[in-house]
């Protein structure tokens, strides 16, 4: 974490414990699983306005649905998350792209799986990829 | 400040008169999103009207205004003072209800004059191709200003409801927002009982906060009763009449509080409360903030356990 940065100000997502929200008509829990993800893509293209889902299982695979459901047009306060299971999450490199699951926190450095640089964990988490960014940790140094 | 001459000047349905401004010299007028009002100074007072005209057309602008027989004069000096030619001021548009650029559908529902901001609404989207349905709610056909041009723009996304008790609209929308597709938009603008009646509709079948707007033309209603200020910091007691507002007796005291709106939607006037209860009556404050009681809107709150207590 950057010197001077709460992470309320940044864009890290926060996890609590799951709680039905009795306001929705339509309750959709995700549990991790094989074909989860897909079935919930299924689901999203039925449900209507109204819906609340839940999501629970590691880190990686709460933020790949918590994607699909932003993409499929449902607000942060229709999705509940928990957050359980193996530590890990996942970091985009902004050079490459590539996505790697890593036990790494804001901060630490991490090897990218694709292009091999040390990226630095940064505090920029994308709700769009469900992935927190990575940069060149030596990005800065003129002598790298 | 802008200056405007009008342009024209019609009746445009049962105590409804359109005015189109422009620029004198016939520059293109400022920008605007759908949604955005501008303040008009008219009889002495501001007042606020949404722009109902296309906002990619900034060669003039368009309002409606409402006759408000008992209100403080602005609409009546609109009505009844402004011809084609006349000069008036005006200020830049401000948007408090701006449609939700990430909706894949907007539902907009609209009660009488609350229809003016969709007018804005259904140019813009038909415009950018984007998914909308307008359901429009009147008591008489005279009583719905500028329906031709409603219907030309929106062809079938017009849903029209004569209905002078909103029971066939809200029957229709009992339907319609049980079967949205996810990331639709929900906006709301017309009379008091009308939204508050759509927004505890929408929240039964479901609908987040997050996904319903709503554009309140006049403060939520209520019987005004007299009652008693203390401004802590000065010593000073003061009683507001039950034809006045909190806001209208600091003004006279000259205590300089800034204000815009004066209908409870801007957020401008908001004052620290120190002790007594608040009866809100404003569109700006989220339910925490009214049930902490320790901030209020001057224009259009009063006093439910008194005396109020200000930080003035």
């Amino acid at each position: 974490m950057a010197v001077g940065v709460s992470p309320a100000h940044t864009s890290v997502p926060r996890d609590g414990a799951l709680r039905l929200d009795v306001t929705g008509r339509e309750h959709l829990v995700v549990a991790e699983d094989e074909g989860a993800l897909a079935e919930l893509d299924r689901a999203l293209a039925a449900a209507t306005v109204g819906v609340r889902v839940y999501v629970s299982g590691t880190e990686p695979f709460v933020r790949a649905a918590q994607a699909r459901c932003r993409a499929a047009g449902l607000l942060d306060e229709e999705v509940a998350t928990e957050v359980r299971g193996a530590a890990g999450r996942s970091v985009r490199c902004v050079h490459c792209t590539t996505t790697t699951t890593t036990e790494a926190v804001v901060g630490d450095e991490v090897r990218c799986a694709g292009c091999g640089v040390p990226l630095l964990v940064y505090h920029h988490f994308s709700r769009r990829h469900g992935a927190y960014m990575g940069f060149r940790a030596d990005a800065e140094d003129p002598r790298a | 400040m802008i200056e405007v001459v009008v342009r024209d000047a019609a009746a445009a349905a049962v105590d409804v008169r359109v005015l189109t401004l422009a620029d004198p010299t016939g520059a293109p007028l400022p920008p605007f999103s759908p949604g955005s009002h501008v303040l008009v100074h008219a009889g002495g007072v501001r007042n606020a009207y949404s722009l109902c005209s296309s906002p990619s057309a900034l060669g003039s602008y368009r309002i409606a205004v409402r006759l408000i027989a008992d209100g403080r004069g602005g609409s009546r000096a609109l009505h009844e003072d402004v011809a084609p030619g006349d000069r008036l001021t005006i200020e830049a548009p401000q948007n408090l209800f701006a449609p939700n650029a990430l909706a894949r559908h907007h539902v907009l529902v609209a009660g009488g004059i609350g229809v003016t901001p969709f007018l804005a609404y259904v140019h813009a989207l038909a415009r950018e191709g984007r998914s909308f349905e307008l359901h429009y709610a009147y008591r008489a056909k005279d009583a719905a200003p500028l329906l031709d041009e409603l219907r030309t723009v929106c062809g079938r996304r017009l849903h029209e409801h004569l209905d002078p008790s909103g029971e066939r609209l809200l029957a229709r929308l009992r339907d319609v927002l049980g079967c949205q597709p996810l990331g639709t938009h929900l906006s709301v603008c017309g009379p008091a009982p009308m939204m508050s009646a759509v927004t505890t509709l929408a929240g039964a079948l479901g609908w987040p906060e997050g996904r319903v707007h709503l554009e309140r033309f006049a403060p939520e209603d209520g019987p005004r009763e007299p009652f008693g200020v203390v401004l802590a910091r000065r010593g000073a007691a003061m009683s507001v009449g039950a034809g006045e507002t909190l806001l209208d007796v600091l003004d006279r005291e000259g205590l300089g509080v800034p204000s815009r709106c004066r209908q409870g939607v801007c957020g401008e006037c908001r004052l620290p409360v120190l002790a007594g209860e608040v009866d809100h009556r404003d569109d700006v404050l989220t339910p925490a903030e009214r049930r902490a009681g320790d901030v209020l809107l001057p224009c259009v709150s009063r006093c439910a356990r008194g005396p109020l207590v200000l930080d003035l």
